[in-house]
């Protein structure tokens, strides 16, 4: 659990720096660069979501209903922002200037997103992986 | 001024309104003319909460706001379906509740979850649809005076006035492709709303009683966005 966390916060760093190369690229380079980001974007969704599932199931077992709970809301969340985020990426602004300043609205939610999950749902994964561990 | 609700809100979803949103409306950054506004509308009104609510395709989005509870702070929206701006939209005109307990047919989401009774909506414009409500909201029932009305409805011009300069960067969609874009973009600026709420809660700026209660004020729109796509 510790490494698929460790890879997932790698994809992160990923992300962010695709993110960056998409708000810098210019007109001719950003179709590349979309493609790039949502390459990227659609195992780590899928990783993620496995990872959810995972944990959501072990705190289920647990009888931890907070967790779940928060789980369950933060599963919920990103799921919505990822298909709005997917859609968005799949139908690009074909004028440059307005594509760039919608794009900071993405941007935006996506870099929200990952620092939420950094912050409340990977420690939680962490913390019902070694309460596993921890069991004889 | 009316307290009688709208039967139709098919003009909710007319494309056209909906292409007025784009970047300058749905920022998420304040405007301090139009927080200005706001504050205004409060004193003249002597009411809690004041809001420039654009209704938009799933939600109502607070593009300036004074005296949220937390929870609408950090998301600056609620699912429109359950709003009282959408019937201000929908009728174009003003509308004036005393207390929306009383009023039949009126969504209770918002009294159930925030205790809502007084509201008095004015229509805001931009290129001629109305977009949203200057609106002020009280948790008691309560009615304004005539001449409150008065310095509220010229507030609400000057919200529709600087609504228009700042909608005025982009032309609205002109073509099929356009449209799809702008589209797939405002479902995006729609889910902001989650991502805030989110922020705010893993930052320690809101309890998980806040938490989920500003997402049960979604809960139509992350539905509805989810299925769609």
């Amino acid at each position: 659990m510790a490494s698929r966390i460790q890879s997932l916060q790698e994809e992160h760093a990923r992300l962010r720096a695709l993110l960056r190369n998409c708000e810098s690229a210019n007109p001719r380079d950003l179709g590349a660069a979309l493609r790039r980001l949502e390459e990227v974007f659609v195992p780590y969704h899928e990783a993620k979501l496995a990872l959810y599932e995972t944990s959501v199931k072990g705190f289920q077992a647990a009888g931890d209903r907070t967790s779940v709970s928060v789980l369950s809301i933060f599963r919920a969340n990103m799921r919505v922002m990822s298909t709005a985020i997917l859609g968005f990426l799949r139908a690009p602004d074909p004028d440059p200037s307005r594509f760039h300043e919608r794009f900071r609205a993405v941007a935006d939610t996506l870099r929200s997103m990952l620092s939420s999950e950094e912050k409340v749902v990977f420690p939680l994964c962490l913390r019902q992986a070694q309460q596993q561990e921890a069991q004889p | 001024m009316s307290g009688k609700l709208p039967g139709n809100l098919s003009v909710l979803d007319d494309r056209t309104r909906l292409s007025t949103f784009d970047g300058g409306l749905l920022d998420r950054t304040q405007d301090p003319e139009l927080e200005r506004l706001v504050a205004r509308a409060a004193e003249v009104s002597g009411f809690p909460i004041a809001l420039v609510s654009l209704v938009v395709d799933q939600i109502q989005f607070f593009r300036a706001q004074v005296g949220l509870p937390p929870d609408l702070q950090a998301s600056r929206a609620s699912d429109r379906c359950n709003s009282f701006c959408q019937y201000v939209v929908a009728g174009d005109q003003p509308l004036f509740i005393e207390d929306a307990t009383q009023v039949e047919a009126i969504p209770t989401d918002l009294m159930d979850r925030y205790g809502i009774r007084a509201y008095v909506g004015f229509p805001l414009r931009v290129r001629g649809k109305t977009v949203g409500s200057f609106c002020v909201i009280d948790v008691k029932a309560a009615r304004l005076e005539p001449e409150q009305l008065e310095e509220l409805s010229q507030l609400a011009e000057a919200a529709s006035a600087r609504l228009e300069v700042l909608a005025s960067k982009w032309a609205p969609p002109a073509n099929a492709a356009e449209e799809k874009s702008h589209r797939a973009w405002m479902a995006v600026a729609e889910s902001q709303a989650l991502a805030s709420l989110a922020e705010q809660f893993a930052e320690g700026r809101l309890t998980q009683e806040e938490f989920q209660r500003g997402l049960g004020a979604l809960a139509t729109m992350a539905g509805a966005l989810e299925k769609e796509r």
